[in-house]
Order: C-alpha cells, then sequence, then structure tokens
C-alpha cells in the first residue's frame, strides 16, 4: 500500500471531507464506468454510484488492506451494489438462454479464430454479443479483458474463488461466439 | 485453467480486447457535478446523525441525574437508630413538651395502662400524641434485651419519657420529615432503664457498705 492510500484511508476513517473528495477524484471515473456498463441508464447510474460511495465512506474501517487493494475493494463495492440495483430493477434484456443458441455446436479452432484473427466486422459483431450476455457474465469479461484484472482480484469482487472465474470465462467466451454465430446466420 | 494459461487467452482474443475497448469509450461520460451532489448528500446525511447523537447525549444525562437524584433521596432517608439520639445528644433543641404528663405516677403500674390512659395534648394534636406513645409501647416488648423486664417498665420511668419530632438539620431545613421519632424514643427508654440499674446497683452498695 501506497503512502498516498495510507494518508487517504486515515483521512476516510476520521471523515475527512478533504479525504473523501480525494477519493471521489481518484477511483469516481473508474467505479461510474463499472455502473454505466451494466446500468446504461444515467439517473440510475447516478443513484447507484452515490450509494457506492455513502457505502465506501461508512465502512472503510472494514477494509482490509492485506485481502485486497483499495480500487479492488471499492470496485467489489460498486460489483454488488450494481448487482443489487439490476435484480431489484431488471433491465429488458435478451439473454443467451433466450436466443435458443444451444443448438450450435461449436470447435476450439473456431472460438479461437473469432476472438483471435483481427476483423473490425468481428469486433462489431462481438459488441453486439455483448449486450446479451448476463449482467454478471459480461462484468467478468470486462473485469478480466478490459480492466485486466487477475483471476484472484475477480474472484474477490465478485465473493468467487479463481477457479470458478477461470471457467467461468471459458464457458462465456463460448457463448459469446455462438451469439455471434447466431448473429451471422 | 491455470493462471496462465489465462493470461495467454488474454492476449490470443484480440478482438475481444478491441471490442471491449471500443465499448468503454461509447460509456455516458461521468456528469461533473455529480461528485458535489454526493458531497452534498453526505453531508445531509451526516448533519442529522450529529444531531440525533446530542439528543441522546442528552437524554442519557438527563436519566443519570435522575438515577442519582433517586439514589440521593433514597439512601439519604435511611437513617440508624442512633442518628436522632446522636443529633439530640450534640445539638441543643429547645426545651421539649412531654407527651406523657403524669408527674407522680403509681409505682410498677403496667406501662400500658399507663400509655394508653393517661396521654394529653401538649403542642401537638392529641391524635398524633397518641399514636407516637401506641408506637413506643409497641415497640418495647419486641427490644432484644429482657423483653419481660421492659414490660413492667415503672410508670415514673414512662414520665421521663420525652417524644421528639427528631429530625436532621437537612429535613429541619427543607421541611421534609426524613427521621423516625419512636426509634429516638425507644432508645430514650432504653438509657433511662440503664441509668435506673445503676441507681439501683449503686444504691444496695452504700446499703451493704
Amino acid at each position: 500500500m501506497t503512502e498516498t492510500e495510507v494518508s487517504l484511508i486515515e483521512g476516510l476513517l476520521k471523515q475527512k471531507r478533504s479525504a473523501q473528495q480525494q477519493m471521489l477524484d481518484c477511483y469516481g471515473r473508474d467505479v461510474f464506468a463499472q455502473i454505466t456498463r451494466l446500468i446504461p441508464a444515467i439517473e440510475d447510474a447516478e443513484e447507484v454510484y452515490q450509494d457506492v460511495f455513502v457505502k465506501v465512506f461508512r465502512n472503510i474501517g472494514k477494509y482490509d488492506a492485506e485481502k485486497s487493494s483499495l480500487r479492488t475493494w471499492v470496485s467489489r463495492i460498486a460489483y454488488n451494489e450494481t448487482i443489487s440495483f439490476l435484480r431489484k430493477k431488471p433491465t429488458a434484456v435478451i439473454s443467451y438462454e433466450d436466443l435458443g443458441i444451444d443448438a450450435y455446436a461449436l470447435t476450439d479452432a473456431e472460438v479461437e479464430e473469432t476472438f483471435g484473427q483481427p476483423n473490425a466486422e468481428t469486433v462489431q459483431l462481438i459488441r453486439a454479443a455483448l449486450k446479451h450476455l448476463p449482467p454478471d457474465e459480461r462484468a467478468i469479461i470486462t473485469m478480466f479483458y478490459y480492466e485486466e484484472m487477475s483471476l484472484k482480484e475477480i474472484a474477490y469482487v465478485t465473493e468467487s474463488i479463481p477457479t470458478t472465474i477461470a471457467s467461468k470465462l471459458s464457458r462465456t467466451r463460448r457463448k459469446l461466439c455462438k451469439i455471434i454465430k447466431m448473429i451471422q446466420s | 485453467m491455470k493462471e496462465e494459461d489465462m493470461n495467454h487467452l488474454r492476449q490470443q482474443d484480440k478482438n475481444l480486447r478491441e471490442a471491449l475497448q471500443q465499448e468503454e469509450a461509447a460509456l455516458p461520460q461521468m456528469p461533473a457535478d455529480l461528485n458535489a451532489r454526493l458531497m452534498q448528500r453526505i453531508e445531509e446525511q451526516t448533519a442529522p446523525m450529529a444531531k440525533q447523537k446530542s439528543l441522546w447525549l442528552y437524554a442519557a444525562i438527563a436519566v443519570a441525574a435522575s438515577i442519582a437524584l433517586l439514589i440521593v433521596f433514597h439512601f439519604g432517608k435511611e437513617q440508624t437508630p442512633q442518628e436522632p439520639l446522636m443529633a439530640q445528644k450534640t445539638i441543643k433543641q429547645p426545651t421539649p413538651q412531654p407527651t406523657v404528663a403524669n408527674p407522680e405516677p403509681i409505682e410498677g403500674e403496667p406501662l400500658q395502662k399507663v400509655a394508653t390512659a393517661e396521654v394529653q395534648p401538649s403542642q401537638k394534636p392529641a391524635k398524633k400524641q397518641r399514636k407516637m406513645v401506641m408506637k413506643l409501647v409497641e415497640l418495647i416488648p419486641t427490644s432484644e434485651a429482657e423483653p419481660t423486664e421492659m414490660k413492667t417498665l415503672p410508670a415514673s420511668v414512662i414520665a421521663q419519657v420525652k417524644a421528639y419530632d427528631q429530625q436532621s438539620d437537612l429535613s429541619r431545613t427543607t421541611g421534609i420529615d426524613d427521621a423516625d421519632p419512636f426509634v429516638a424514643m425507644a432508645a430514650q427508654v432504653d438509657d433511662i432503664r440503664q441509668r435506673g440499674k445503676r441507681l439501683e446497683e449503686e444504691i444496695l452498695q452504700s446499703m451493704q457498705n
């Protein structure tokens, strides 16, 4: 843990306004992005964002530096708040199960080709396919590929274990490929 | 799947990473005043909490004060039987009025008869005086030492008994009666009896000599 983080946590524990402002400046944008990935409606995202930081400021005493970094801890709270919000207010998303794509049989080579061979059209197809993933799977894919978090960190955020995350990632990757094939056909 | 394999997969899936980067770029921007609104909300939430905290503090102080007052009044009232007598001995009080007015009582007459028959009002109302003497009579047989002798206490001794509204300094100033006068009277009787015994012994001794 860096000295800046230590002083930031000390300030947060004393409920200093300056420390809270610093926290928002450091992690605010990332948290907001994390929320809007799953909650597109801006008003709802703002509400969840506020709830996340209220929770962060209230529970800063529970933060354990040995378990995770401050960023991962904040990310965990944001993930939980977002998932809870979506459970309370489900949005209309056509899920993978509704598409009936189980019939699409894919080989490993096909999956690797879809994601590995740079292709602008495939990128657009992947973007379209991502919208059909359930929120938790979309979050895991983004954490792994975009935020480049380790399996251990993702497991901490989602309150799971690394092996489960690895198998989930593998399954979701294959699922995405199936959705792309279905869109193409 | 191992961590290394997963890292390899991450590097391999270029299209997927590119798609996610484009998705991130398309995300809505965070409103500029969102943090300011959040800080305002936090301040609004903490202000009533502080007010509530101070209210709880005042309530706790009030409860503690009332408990302390209760303790003071409760234990302040409890006095040992010696305390009224001690007060009587140390503080000179105005000449007390005798409650039993029989200057020359018949020797050997039982106490109960004297007490019930010859109570006369002095400064106190008659009812109260009678009540006081009756209570004294009730107290005598319960005395631990020689109850039989107490029953046959001579009336001459009773004539010397003086009943006071034995009160502490505090009760005199506050007007709240906090002492039991009958305890003082019982102690007096006991004291007179002891003196009588001593006198009797001295007379017997002098007669023998």
